[in-house]
C-alpha cells in the first residue's frame, strides 16, 4: 500500500525504481523547503513595502544593485510600469503614423492630380503578403515599446540606487499609482494603434472585411465598388478631409470604449460582466442595424458590400469591433467573477 | 475598534515568514516568489475589511495566494508573448558569481542549492492546482482535508491531485536523471 491507501500494482524492479526516485524527489523537496525559508524580508519591510508602516525607517541591509531596487519594488510593478508606458508609446505612435500617411496621401493628390493614391500595383494591402506585414509591424511596435519601457524602469532603478536613500516608501508610491492605469493604458494604447491601422486600411479601399468576403470583387481608391463584371457602386470624389474627420471620430469614440472595456479587465471599476455583454450586443445589432438599413437584408449585404458610404463602412466596423470587445471583455469578468467571486477566494469569509 | 493597519500587523506578523516561504515555493525563482508574496500581501490589506474570523486569517492569506498564483499563471501566455523581467542563464550565473545578487550564503552547499534547482523545476512541470497540492502537502505539512478546505474540492480529488504531481514529477526526474548527490533532509523540514 503507498501512503494514499492505494495498493501499488506495477512490477518489483518499477517499483524499485519508482522508489529511488521517491527518495531523490523528498531530498530535493526539503532542499527546496530549506531554500525558501532562508532569508526572508523583515517583517517591517513588507510592511513599509505594502505602505502600512508611514515612517522610513533604516534599511535593513544597503542596496545591493538596481535589480534589487527593482525586486524591492516588485518587479510586478516594473512590468506594470513599461507596459503603461508602452500603451502610452503606442498611441503616440499610432497618432504620428496617421499623421505622415495623411500628409503623405495629400501630396500625392496635389502632385499628382490623381484620385487614385494607391495603385495596385504600386501598394496592394489587401494580399496576405500585406496583412502579414502589418501584423508584424504591430508586434514589432509594440515589442519597441516595451523594451524602451523596461530600459527606462532600469535607469529609474539606477538613478533610485545612485541617491543612496531610502526611498522606497516615496518610489512605492508612485508606482503604485502608475500602476493603476497600466493595464487600461496598455489595451487602450494597443487598440487605438490597431483601430487607426485598421481605418486608414478601410478608407483606403481595402477594407479587411472585403477581403474576407470577397473574393473576385475589389475597391478601388476612387469608392468604385465592382460586381462580378460591372461597377455597382462609385464615388468619384473623395475627400481628404472627409476620411481625417471620420477617423477623428471613430478614434475619439475607440479611447474611451477601450479604456472603459480595460480598465473593467484590469478590475479598477466594478463593472459588471452583465453590463459588458449588453453593450457589446447593443454595439453589434447597432452595426448590423446600419448595415442593412439601405440595402436590405444582412446576407445581401454581405454578399455585395453595398454599403453606400464610407462614414457608413466605418461606423458599422467600429460598432462591430467594439462589439467584439465589449463582449470579449465580459467574458473576461465573468471568469474572473466565477473564479474569485461567488466561488469564493477572498469574499467568502 | 481597533484600526486596520495595527489589526494587519498583528494577523500578518505571526505567518510572515512561513507564508513567504509557500510563495517561493510555488514560484519559478525566488524573486518571482518575493513578487507573488508582495502582491498577495496588498490584495490582503484591501480586502481584510472582509474578514470576519481572525483565526482564520493564516488560511485566508494562504488563498489569496493561491488565487494570485493562479492568476499569474493564467498571464504565463503574455509573458511568453512579451518576456520582460525573467533573467536570463546568463545573467542568473553573473549575478551569482559576481555576489551582487547571492542568494547563496556560506552555509547553503552547492550540492544543496541544484537539488533545491532540480525540486524547482519538477514543480514548474506541473499544472498550478497539483504544485500548490504538492507543496502545501509535501512542504508546508498540511493534512489532505485542509487542502481540500482550501481549494473548495472534495478530499479525493486532493489526494488525485497529490497523486498525479508526484507522478509527473517522477516522470520529470526520469528524463532529466539526477547527477550529483542528494541532501538529507533534516528532520521536521518536511513530513
Amino acid at each position: 500500500m503507498n501512503k494514499y491507501g492505494k495498493r501499488r500494482t506495477r512490477s518489483s524492479a518499477v517499483e524499485g525504481d519508482a522508489k529511488v526516485v521517491d527518495k531523490v524527489m523528498t531530498g530535493d523537496l526539503a532542499a527546496l523547503a530549506a531554500d525558501c525559508r532562508r532569508e526572508t524580508s523583515s517583517f517591517e519591510a513588507t510592511l513599509r513595502a505594502v505602505g502600512v508602516i508611514a515612517t522610513p525607517r533604516p534599511a535593513a541591509k544597503p542596496l545591493a544593485g538596481s535589480a534589487f531596487v527593482l525586486m524591492s519594488l516588485g518587479r510586478v510593478y516594473a512590468q506594470n510600469m513599461a507596459r503603461a508606458v508602452s500603451g502610452v508609446t503606442a498611441l503616440l505612435l499610432s497618432g504620428a503614423f496617421t499623421f505622415v500617411l495623411l500628409i503623405y496621401t495629400h501630396g500625392w493628390r496635389r502632385h499628382h492630380g490623381s484620385d487614385n493614391l494607391w495603385p495596385r500595383s504600386q501598394l496592394d494591402l489587401s494580399t496576405i503578403q500585406a496583412a502579414l506585414g502589418v501584423a508584424i509591424m504591430v508586434v514589432v511596435v509594440y515589442r519597441v515599446a516595451f523594451a524602451l519601457a523596461g530600459h527606462r524602469c532600469e535607469r529609474i532603478a539606477r538613478e533610485i540606487e545612485a541617491r543612496g536613500k531610502d526611498p522606497t516608501i516615496t518610489v512605492m508610491a508612485s508606482v503604485r499609482r502608475i500602476s493603476r492605469w497600466a493595464g487600461p493604458l496598455w489595451v487602450a494604447g494597443t487598440t487605438t494603434f490597431l483601430v487607426v491601422f485598421s481605418l486608414l486600411w478601410l478608407t483606403m479601399g481595402k477594407a479587411p472585411l472585403d477581403v474576407m468576403l470577397l473574393d473576385d470583387q475589389h475597391f478601388g481608391f476612387t469608392g468604385t465598388i465592382y460586381g462580378d463584371r460591372e461597377p455597382v457602386f462609385s464615388v468619384t470624389y473623395f475627400p481628404i478631409t472627409h476620411i481625417f474627420r471620420d477617423q477623428l471620430a471613430v478614434i475619439a469614440i475607440a479611447i474611451p470604449a477601450s479604456l472603459l472595456a480595460a480598465s473593467a479587465i484590469a478590475k479598477q471599476r466594478r463593472v459588471r460582466a452583465r453590463t459588458l455583454a449588453v453593450t457589446g450586443a447593443i454595439l453589434i445589432a447597432a452595426g448590423l442595424y446600419l448595415a442593412t438599413r439601405d440595402v436590405g437584408p444582412l446576407l445581401t449585404t454581405l454578399q455585395r458590400i453595398r454599403l453606400p458610404s464610407t462614414s457608413l463602412r466605418v461606423a458599422v466596423a467600429a460598432c462591430g469591433m467594439f462589439g467584439v470587445l465589449f463582449i470579449l471583455s465580459a467574458v473576461v469578468v465573468w471568469r474572473r467573477r466565477r473564479d474569485h467571486g461567488t466561488c469564493g477566494i477572498e469574499e467568502s469569509r | 475598534m481597533e484600526p486596520r493597519p495595527e489589526r494587519f500587523r498583528r494577523l500578518l506578523e505571526p505567518v510572515h515568514d512561513r507564508t513567504l516561504a509557500f510563495a517561493r515555493c510555488l514560484c519559478k525563482s525566488r524573486s518571482d516568489g518575493d513578487d507573488l508574496f508582495q502582491e498577495a500581501v496588498l490584495r490582503s490589506l484591501a480586502k481584510l475589511d472582509g474578514l470576519r474570523d481572525d483565526g482564520a486569517f493564516r488560511t485566508w492569506l494562504y488563498r489569496i495566494v493561491v488565487s494570485v498564483h493562479r492568476n499569474r499563471c493564467r498571464r504565463e501566455f503574455w509573458r511568453r508573448l512579451v518576456p520582460f523581467g525573467d533573467p536570463s542563464p546568463d545573467d542568473t550565473v553573473r549575478t551569482r558569481t559576481s555576489g551582487e545578487l547571492d542568494y547563496r550564503t556560506t552555509d547553503w552547499s552547492p550540492d544543496a542549492a541544484a537539488a533545491a534547482d532540480r525540486a524547482r523545476s519538477a514543480l514548474a512541470a506541473l499544472p498550478a492546482v497539483q504544485r500548490e497540492s504538492i507543496v502545501l502537502f509535501e512542504i508546508e505539512g498540511w493534512q489532505v482535508d485542509e487542502i481540500a478546505a482550501l481549494h473548495g474540492v472534495s478530499a479525493s480529488a486532493v489526494k488525485s491531485r497529490l497523486a498525479r504531481g508526484r507522478e509527473r514529477m517522477r516522470a520529470h526526474y526520469d528524463r532529466e536523471p539526477v547527477v550529483g548527490p542528494t541532501p538529507v533532509p533534516a528532520p521536521g523540514e518536511t513530513r
